[in-house]
């Protein structure tokens, strides 16, 4: 580690255009911002070295700041080879933070780009590590499992990330504490239910520029994801037609006013599917056959697994590219079905993901687990822990000012009467938001 | 003049004679026009002969310099089109980021055999460079690409130009040919 580069970005020069997106992400992202209202003066993080990997984007470039503003020494490296944004990226360099990350690393270079985040420039080791995926945990256990002894502790932002920890810690090969920020309720209801909620909708218009008011839509699935899409769809001023296997959100669903039925026959009305299960083959190749002309055929579950893509490159009559990540299929009874991102996640392929707002309140879970594994490290035994829900409250409360709510504070007689604390927790770990 | 003469023998041809010049009759043509000295004839034929030698001499020589301009620009039509296929070549080559002119790429190869550029050299890779480093190359505002040795020189030669191009309007201006810049 002699000639340890002191950042790795793909054009410096882009660091000016960087600052000036990032001044806007942070007015987007109260949470992080109180943070640092919170914590500048007592700087818990001190003597922090977290070494990161998550997408390097404006976002990130925040929480980043925010580390370093409550006292950490941070290093960073993107977790995707491609969702470096490089002026965000180039802008974190500027500043000193050493990040080694760029939009279009090999497989190889990514995990150069890890391994660079590992020691700081005085040759001393990370002591923290903030994660999504599971990548830097996994290199460090298997590669440098030296380090491992110094590390405090593991927060990990995303599903696939937990499962990894989860599934380490079954085994016995987990040897750091962790905090599972993926389910805290701040995270997963803006991830699923609100993030979605506006960035379906973003995703069709953007493909398809198509008017979704008197449209029937169908929408796969009713959890969290499925209920976002299914409101905007009705504001919108669709008919909204709901399909589920689960009892309980059907009837919510029906509650809400909307029809529920199978595919079978929502695929003979719909002109607008969205599928949102997680599951695989919800959409196959009898639905596609009986849709109407030119249906929108999308999905914001799970990867690319819920629509039957194969089938309609199999079986169509002629498949036509009308621009990136929308295609239009002729099938052989002459209808059109119109694709988008060719059945991966549309509100990524087709729109740009998640707003900065949502990952603001992911983004403060990380900043709340880091302070926590770091100053009250005795708390967390090896194992894979949530957020308190205390601090998940935290979170919430964090973005309150800036959107000008008000919030009630229980009497003591109040909180008497409910056996609660006034200030918190005020619902059992059990309750469903 | 008969045209199955031979090439190289040199005839001479005379004015053809006229019985009747501006209209006086001639008494006798033959008298007139009879060539006296048979010597006379040689040294006309040695004359025409010589401007012969001389003309074809001088066309060759033209001829030759000609000849060099085309050599020369074919060698440079291979090179363009050398550069061009490499240039092109090197375009193709498996390349995750957008590339920007100005940057230096450095070219891997695979064990597979796919080369790839990067934006790592071998140096910054350190010790762990997981695969064999062919070369480094500086992508031109051009889109062309200059090997990593030849890039000082290349960006000298651009500098020049660069000059050139900012102080061409004090170039003079002058309408009949001249040698400046060429003597002293």
């Amino acid at each position: 580690m002699s000639e340890k580069l002191p950042y790795k970005v793909a054009d410096i020069s882009l660091a000016e255009w960087g600052r000036k997106a990032i001044k806007i992400a942070e007015n987007e992202m109260p949470g992080l911002m109180k943070m640092r209202e919170m914590y500048a003066r007592s700087k818990p993080l001190k003597g922090a070295r977290i070494a990161g990997c998550l997408h390097m984007t404006l976002q990130t470039a925040v929480l980043i700041e925010t580390l370093t503003a409550l006292g950490a020494e941070v290093q960073w490296s993107s977790c995707n080879i491609f969702s470096t944004q490089d002026h965000a990226a180039a802008a974190i360099a500027k500043t000193g933070v050493p990040v080694y990350a760029w939009k279009g690393e090999t497989d190889e270079e990514y995990v150069w780009c890890i391994e660079q985040t590992l020691f700081f420039k005085d040759g001393k080791p990370l002591n923290m590590i903030l994660d999504d995926g599971g990548d830097l945990t996994n290199l460090v256990h298997t590669k440098y499992p030296e380090l491992l002894q110094g590390i405090r502790g593991i927060s990990e932002e995303t599903t696939t990330g937990v499962h990894n920890l989860y599934k380490m810690n079954s085994k016995g090969t987990l040897k750091v504490p962790a905090i599972n920020v993926n389910d805290s309720v701040t995270k997963s209801k803006f991830d699923n239910l609100y993030g979605c909620r506006e960035s379906l909708i973003d995703g069709i218009k953007r493909a398809t520029d198509v008017m979704i008011a008197g449209k029937v839509a169908v929408v796969a699935g009713y959890g969290d994801v499925g209920k976002g899409c299914a409101q905007a769809l009705k504001a919108f001023g669709a008919r909204v037609i709901i399909t589920e296997i689960d009892p309980i959100n059907a009837l919510q669903a029906a509650m809400e006013g909307y029809e529920v039925t199978t595919m079978d026959e929502a695929s003979k009305e719909g002109n607008i599917f969205v599928t949102t299960t997680g599951c695989e083959d919800i959409i196959t190749g009898s639905h596609f056959e009986q849709m109407k002309d030119d249906a929108i055929v999308c999905n914001i579950g799970h990867f690319d697994v819920e629509l039957d893509v194969k089938w309609l490159n199999a079986n169509a009559a002629e498949k036509v590219n009308i621009k990136p990540q929308v295609d239009r299929y002729t099938m052989k009874n002459g209808n059109h079905i119109i694709l988008l991102a060719e059945g991966r996640l549309v509100n990524l392929g087709c729109a740009m993901g998640h707003p900065s707002f949502v990952m603001s309140n992911s983004f403060t879970n990380q900043v709340l687990a880091q302070i926590e594994l770091w100053t009250n490290h005795t708390k967390y035994p090896l194992g894979v822990h949530f957020l308190p829900k205390k601090l998940d409250e935290a979170v919430a409360a964090a973005h309150l000012d800036k959107l000008g709510v008000k919030l009630t504070k229980l009497t003591d007689k109040q909180a008497k009467y409910l056996g609660l604390d006034k200030d918190g927790p005020f619902k059992p770990d059990h309750y469903r938001y | 003049m008969s045209n199955s003469e031979p090439e190289h023998l040199t005839t001479v041809a005379l004015v053809e004679s006229s019985e009747n010049p501006i209209g006086l009759q001639l008494v006798d043509t033959q008298h007139t026009c009879r060539v006296g000295d048979p010597s006379d004839l040689v040294a006309l034929a040695q004359q025409v002969q010589k401007a012969n030698e001389f003309i074809r001499a001088n066309a060759s020589n033209r001829l030759t310099v000609i000849a060099e301009q085309i050599r020369l620009l074919q060698e440079q039509a291979r090179k363009v089109l050398e550069d061009a296929k490499q240039d092109a070549d090197l375009h193709h080559v498996a390349c995750n980021v957008v590339k920007k002119p100005g940057t230096i790429y450095h070219l891997y190869v695979r064990e597979s055999g796919q080369r790839y550029f990067s934006i790592l050299s071998p140096k910054e890779w350190g010790p762990s460079c997981p695969h064999q480093f062919l070369g480094s190359y500086k992508l031109q505002h051009d889109m062309s690409w200059t090997p990593y040795d030849s890039v000082e020189k290349r960006d000298q030669e651009i500098s020049i130009i660069d000059k050139v191009l900012s102080q061409q309007i004090a170039l003079p201006s002058s309408r009949e040919p001249n040698f400046q810049g060429l003597v002293n």
